[in-house]
């Protein structure tokens, strides 16, 4: 690109940062500052645990789990779908790779492990809770699946790609089959009783009696545990899944395999 | 008194405009880095500057200018009507929040995937400018 190509972006990005921020100005995005909530928004946070008014309701007090697996679920749905098939792009991609074992599987120095033992259980179990948690607290499925995605990458750091691999590949796959099942079963189960799909509580149009929220005196949140536990099952071991896919791929190249 | 009542309005009305004008900015800039450089890693990054960037945008267009916002949890399990009151009073718009997370992993997923792309032509190129990968391409 030449310099007056250059010169032509560079107004032409200054042109649409200008644009852009006057569109907020006047408003082309709703009124911005604002001191009171959207109309939808309004709904969201109204009815989203509301018992006196239960038509509506989602029986979450976290108002952004309740949008995400019960007002909006499909399009969660969909976008584990896209997860799904970016990392299945990964793998087709690193498949025909030839791997070969490094000549000697370097690992940190024993305190290194010892401590990234420790550090690697305190992220797992955050993670979980923050995914278990993630219908009355800030938090949920793709919170936790990423904080746990952390694991892995200090995995790979003190004890080297080789364990990961041998460990970690067939079993992070079931795991996130078994992430996916969770999710389709829970999704398809409303429809077989005769409620729509995703459905989460009691409706007066749909014969399905939705799942209480209460458990005896522990609050589950309907569906929204499942579908959180099974999301968290879902991302951490997809990105274990793709970490594994990059590790291989660079230690290939390390290791003087490949070479297309 | 005066001033400050002036100052305070001034900081509330235009604070958000700045902010949001710096971050087009940084978009246009990142925008410009995606449009201009052969390397492919630095496309990448500029791609996940965008998208941060976009995210962060969106979050603040869900944010209320009052003098207490609170986040959009209803604290209690047991609401009464006035607790509902006050939730609709003080918290944030949640629904940008729950399309920024799915924006963030799927914004990961897409990152990775091209990471493993660009580490591909790596291996079969050896080189990552993208001028250079489709001269090779024409060579071969």
């Amino acid at each position: 690109m030449g310099k007056a190509g250059v010169a032509t972006l560079g107004f032409a990005l200054a042109v649409l940062t200008a644009v852009l921020t006057m569109t907020i100005y006047l408003g082309g995005a709703g009124h911005y500052p604002t001191t009171h909530l959207r109309p939808l928004a309004k709904y969201f946070i109204w009815y989203t645990f509301n018992p006196y008014r239960k038509v509506f309701w989602a029986g979450s007090p976290e108002a952004v789990n309740a949008i995400l697996w019960d007002y909006r679920g499909i399009d969660t749905v969909f976008e584990t779908t896209v997860l799904f098939a970016a990392v299945l792009g990964c793998l087709v991609i690193a498949k025909d790779l030839r791997i070969r074992e490094l000549v000697v599987p370097k690992e940190l120095t024993p305190i290194v492990s010892a401590g990234a033992r420790v550090v690697i259980a305190v992220i797992v179990l955050a993670s979980l809770a923050l995914a278990a948690h993630g219908y009355i607290s800030p938090g949920g499925g793709f919170q936790g699946g990423s904080a746990a995605a952390i694991a892995p990458l200090l995995a790979v750091a003190a004890y080297s790609w080789v364990v990961l691999k041998k460990v970690w590949l067939s079993t992070s796959a079931s795991v996130r089959t078994v992430g996916l099942l969770g999710i389709s079963v829970m999704a398809v189960t409303p429809l077989v009783l005769h409620g729509y799909l995703m459905q989460n509580q009691w409706k007066p149009w749909s014969a399905f009696v939705g799942i209480s929220p209460w458990l005896g005196r522990f609050f589950i949140g309907g569906t929204l545990i499942v579908y959180n536990l099974s999301e968290f099952l879902v991302v951490s071991m997809e990105f274990v899944i793709v970490f594994i896919a990059l590790t291989l791929i660079t230690s290939a190249e390390e290791g003087g395999g490949g070479g297309g | 008194m005066g001033v400050v009542n002036y100052l305070s309005n001034y900081l509330i009305t235009y604070t958000g405009l700045y902010c949001f004008a710096a971050l087009f900015a940084t978009a246009s800039i990142a925008l410009y880095g995606l449009v201009v450089k052969p390397n492919l890693i630095k496309k990448i990054i500029a791609l996940t500057i965008l998208g941060d960037t976009f995210n962060i945008a969106i979050i603040l267009l869900g944010y209320r200018v009052i003098q207490f916002p609170k986040p959009p949890v209803l604290p209690t399990l047991h609401p009464t009507i006035d607790a509902l009151r006050r939730f609709l009073n003080y918290a944030v718009d949640p629904l940008p929040q729950a399309l920024v997370i799915t924006a963030i992993v799927i914004n990961l997923a897409v990152v990775s995937f091209l990471t493993v792309l660009a580490i591909q032509a790596y291996r079969l190129k050896h080189t990552l400018n993208l001028n250079e990968l489709f001269r090779g391409g024409d060579d071969g």
